[in-house]
């Protein structure tokens, strides 16, 4: 029984090479090969044509429900540091308490938490629930911004936005300076311990170009993570749905770096 | 008139730098650099080539339909089989010898604690008020408004 | 699970204190990029200090002219050493030089720095230096003589026709050299200000505040050395150029001084959301770098004592008192001064460097930066390579400083800078 499953996975995955070979071939000919600018070959071995793609998340943080779910499989599956000190995505908790009635305020402190980035879950606040104005969770990555400081600044080009969306670092080329590090303004960026390069959210690029979600995507449970491809956006994509329906708005706008990742629900205390 | 001694081997050792200056730059320039923009543009073939850890969903129905289709059919249908069941890419590339975790009540309660952070539409229990014992006795992970019928429960211990 | 989840949120990491984005607990740029702005100041203020002899004409300064050109060079040498050692793979430096980014302020280092060194230092060294070298090179035996003698890159004539053009190319060369050590730091500052991350960097006065305490720390450190190198060579101090040196020192300290007041008068009065977390950074972490050892220790103290003591040099403190401080007691003040705005400057260089990486851009805590002893970016290599630049300095005094003349040589015609100490 098991043999057969086995057979059978192995026949669709032949399948699925070749109807993904008829599905590039047409596109190699005419006008469309002088539009081409750039072809490479995916994990799997297929050509991949990052100007055919503009890859998107976006974040509904109405449905974050802080299992950190995603921390786990970015570091899994980035070869991200296991310990405290590095993340590529994290969760920050916020805890809002109640004004005191006589300071005439609106709300209360402000508490701010991400123990070990929210790897292991979150417990409840530790402020009573009676103190509580709101409270919510606040996915965080890279903004991939349109005017990114980080590769403005990279002083050799090892770090750069691809055609396709991704912000990512050359890790054969950076040499390590951190300078990007500095000029990220959503601290999104560490040195790696063992590369001594810099790193970052890289949307998952080997998974992006082999057609699959990036990882934090892939096991985000209520899909407060939403990914999608703005070039081909089906009539039912969520990421199109978000986008048409959602009041989003991005980290720290006043600082010009338009940030392309969008939050739905954004409370004015996320920095 | 007459050009001074001194501008003359200056610019000599101008013309050496300057020129030993594009000599190293034109071999020490990466290959692909400056194609796609100011980087090596072979370093996006490079990433997309780093291994896989997550399979990812449907690589899960290929063998475990049956699952699928109850998963499916249930309130988890949006959850990732390698959230509850950890990264899957080894088991898929040995499905003999690699094996997946087999999660306890604490991944339950990694989502379903209750938390005053979590949204109000939320399915959230106090452990302690709920009914005691492990989750999987009253609800079937895949399929969690069922009760698991005697049989499969007890060939899941 | 949940016990595990409340030990793990129980251990906020004790350097932590308010909430600090996960990436930002560790001090990414350590001392050693403290170093680098401060070795690059010393560079560009000792270089205007001796511009002012060449194209301000402030002749009471020649006896320290060489120096301050040799001070300036070996500092310029030890300069890049900091930002090698901080690299993740220093062997990838080149790289800087081979593919620069345009739009980043770091990948002109290699260019401005290699502009400076080639074009504005060792070309009015050469110029300055190139009678002697010709001199020395026919007179000393050994290697030091073929050294003088390739120094000279061939150009033997000594005719006064080609002195003449010695010195005027020299002149020349100063008056480019002004602007080029103020963009050598200015960019060094820009590298920080450029940086609308971080609300204490991202300041459009910082390559202002930088070019400024550069002047003063480069003043101070030539001050500081031609006493050292008297005190050496048991050579009583040139007093005029000693005093012209502290004049240059209070002038520079002062309007350094006030425009890094300025800064903070201006973020305070204006308190953009950034002014809460500052202040606090202010008054604690930073509190005995700033408030204690930059301001009061570093600007405040020195200038005091300065002012007081070129106050005693003017005619209505002469002619109410008739007498000056004695030369003993001003020599006394100038060390420490210079010594004080030393520290001062390092400690503002810390302040920037790492003050800025202290707090975190959320605005809602700080990290706490914990320096090894040893490791490459240790107090071991900072304390290594804030020294190397002064055994440089050991041996350019030592070839081309020299207390005599080399051994029959022919006394030059004018009197020269060390020989006019002497």
């Amino acid at each position: 029984m098991k043999q057969t499953k086995t057979n059978r996975r192995e026949a669709l995955k032949k399948l699925a090479g070749l109807a993904g070979a008829v599905a590039v071939a047409p596109k190699t000919t005419g006008a469309e090969e002088a539009l081409r600018r750039y072809l490479f070959k995916n994990g799997v071995g297929e050509d991949y044509d990052p100007f055919d793609h503009k890859w998107l998340m976006v974040i509904d943080i109405e449905r974050c429900i802080g299992c950190g779910m995603c921390v786990r499989a970015c570091k899994a599956e980035n070869e991200v540091p296991r310990d405290p000190l590095h993340f590529r995505t994290w969760v920050e908790q916020y805890t809002i308490k109640k004004a005191d009635v006589a300071t005439g305020r609106i709300e209360g402190e402000t508490i701010v938490r991400s123990p070990n980035g929210g790897y292991d879950g979150f417990p409840p606040p530790e402020v009573p629930e009676e103190e509580i104005l709101r409270s919510f969770f606040v996915p965080k990555l890279c903004n991939l911004c349109h005017h990114s400081p980080c590769s403005q600044v990279c002083p050799v080009g090892a770090t750069f936005d691809t055609p396709d969306g991704a912000v990512l670092v050359d890790y054969e080329y950076c040499m390590g300076c951190g300078f990007c590090v500095q000029a990220c303004p959503y601290g999104c960026r560490y040195m790696h311990p063992e590369r001594h390069t810099a790193d970052k959210c890289t949307l998952c690029y080997h998974r992006i170009t082999r057609g699959l979600k990036p990882a934090c995507v892939e096991v985000c449970p209520t899909q407060a993570r939403i990914f999608g491809d703005l070039k081909h956006l089906g009539p039912d994509d969520p990421l199109r749905t978000f986008i048409e329906t959602k009041k989003a708005q991005s980290l720290k706008p006043h600082l010009g770096t338009e940030p392309r990742v969008l939050y739905a629900g954004l409370d004015k205390e996320v920095r | 008139m007459k050009v001074p001694p001194q501008i003359v081997r200056l610019l000599i050792v101008t013309v050496v730098l300057v020129g030993s200056y594009f000599v190293a730059k034109s071999l020490l320039t990466p290959p692909t650099f400056g194609e796609l923009g100011w980087y090596r543009a072979a370093a996006l073939e490079e990433l997309a080539q780093h291994k896989l850890t997550y399979a990812g969903k449907q690589e899960c129905e290929v063998c475990h339909d049956d699952i699928w289709q109850m998963f499916h059919a249930g309130k988890h249908q949006t959850l990732s089989c390698e959230g509850c069941h950890g990264p899957a890419m080894r088991h898929v590339d040995d499905p003999e010898n690699e094996h997946l975790l087999k999660p306890g009540s604490d991944q339950c309660l990694r989502c379903h604690q209750q938390n005053p952070s979590r949204p109000d539409w939320y399915t959230q229990i106090d452990p302690e008020e709920h009914l005691e014992g492990e989750c999987i006795e009253c609800h079937i992970p895949h399929n969690p408004t069922e009760m698991p019928e005697e049989e499969e429960a007890s060939s899941e211990q | 699970m949940t016990n595990e989840v409340l030990q793990t949120a129980a251990q906020t990491l004790p350097h932590v204190s308010g909430y600090v984005y996960p990436n930002e607990q560790n001090v990414v740029w350590s001392v050693l990029i403290v170093l680098y702005p401060y070795i690059t100041g010393l560079v560009a203020g000792a270089f205007i200090l001796a511009s002012l002899v060449r194209v301000f004409r402030v002749t009471s300064l020649e006896p320290a002219y060489r120096l301050c050109l040799l001070t300036s060079l070996a500092f310029l040498l030890g300069a890049p050493l900091p930002l090698l050692f901080h690299l993740g793979h220093p062997e990838r430096c080149y790289e800087a030089m081979m593919t620069p980014h345009m739009t980043s302020p770091m990948a002109m280092f290699g260019f401005v720095y290699a502009w400076y060194l080639m074009v504005v230092l060792l070309l009015e060294l050469w110029f300055d230096y190139r009678r002697d070298f010709v001199k020395w090179g026919r007179v000393t035996p050994g290697w030091k003589g073929w050294m003088y003698r390739i120094f000279t890159l061939g150009v033997t004539d000594l005719s006064e026709k080609a002195l003449h053009f010695d010195h005027q190319a020299s002149k020349v060369i100063t008056v480019i050299g002004i602007p080029s050590a103020i963009l050598l730091h200015g960019y060094v500052g820009f590298i920080f200000g450029s940086i609308k991350a971080n609300p204490l960097w991202g300041n459009v006065l910082m390559p202002i505040i930088f070019i400024l305490s550069a002047i003063v720390s480069g003043v101070a450190l030539c001050l500081f050395m031609y006493m050292v190198l008297c005190w050496i060579r048991r050579q009583p101090v040139d007093m005029a150029c000693l005093d012209s040196m502290a004049r240059a020192l209070f002038a520079a300290l002062l309007v350094a001084a006030a425009v890094e007041g300025l800064d903070w008068f201006h973020r305070i009065y204006e308190a953009e959301e950034s002014i809460a977390i500052l202040k606090q950074l202010a008054v604690g972490k930073l509190f005995n770098t700033l408030i204690i050892t930059q301001a009061i220790l570093g600007a405040l103290l020195p200038l005091l004592l300065l002012g007081f003591t070129l106050l005693s040099l003017t005619s209505f403190f002469r002619h109410r008192f008739a007498h000056e401080l004695f030369p003993v007691v001003r020599r006394r003040i100038y060390f420490l001064s210079s010594v004080l705005v030393l520290i001062g400057v390092l400690a503002m260089r810390w302040n920037v460097v790492i003050g800025g990486q202290l707090f975190s851009k959320s605005l809602r805590g700080f990290t706490t930066y914990m320096m090894e002893l040893g490791g490459h970016e240790g107090w071991g290599m900072a304390v290594v390579l804030l020294i190397f630049p002064f055994v440089l300095l050991a041996v350019f005094i030592r070839l081309f400083l020299p207390e005599k003349p080399p051994a029959g040589g022919a006394p030059t015609e004018q009197s020269r800078p060390a020989e006019a100490a002497a």
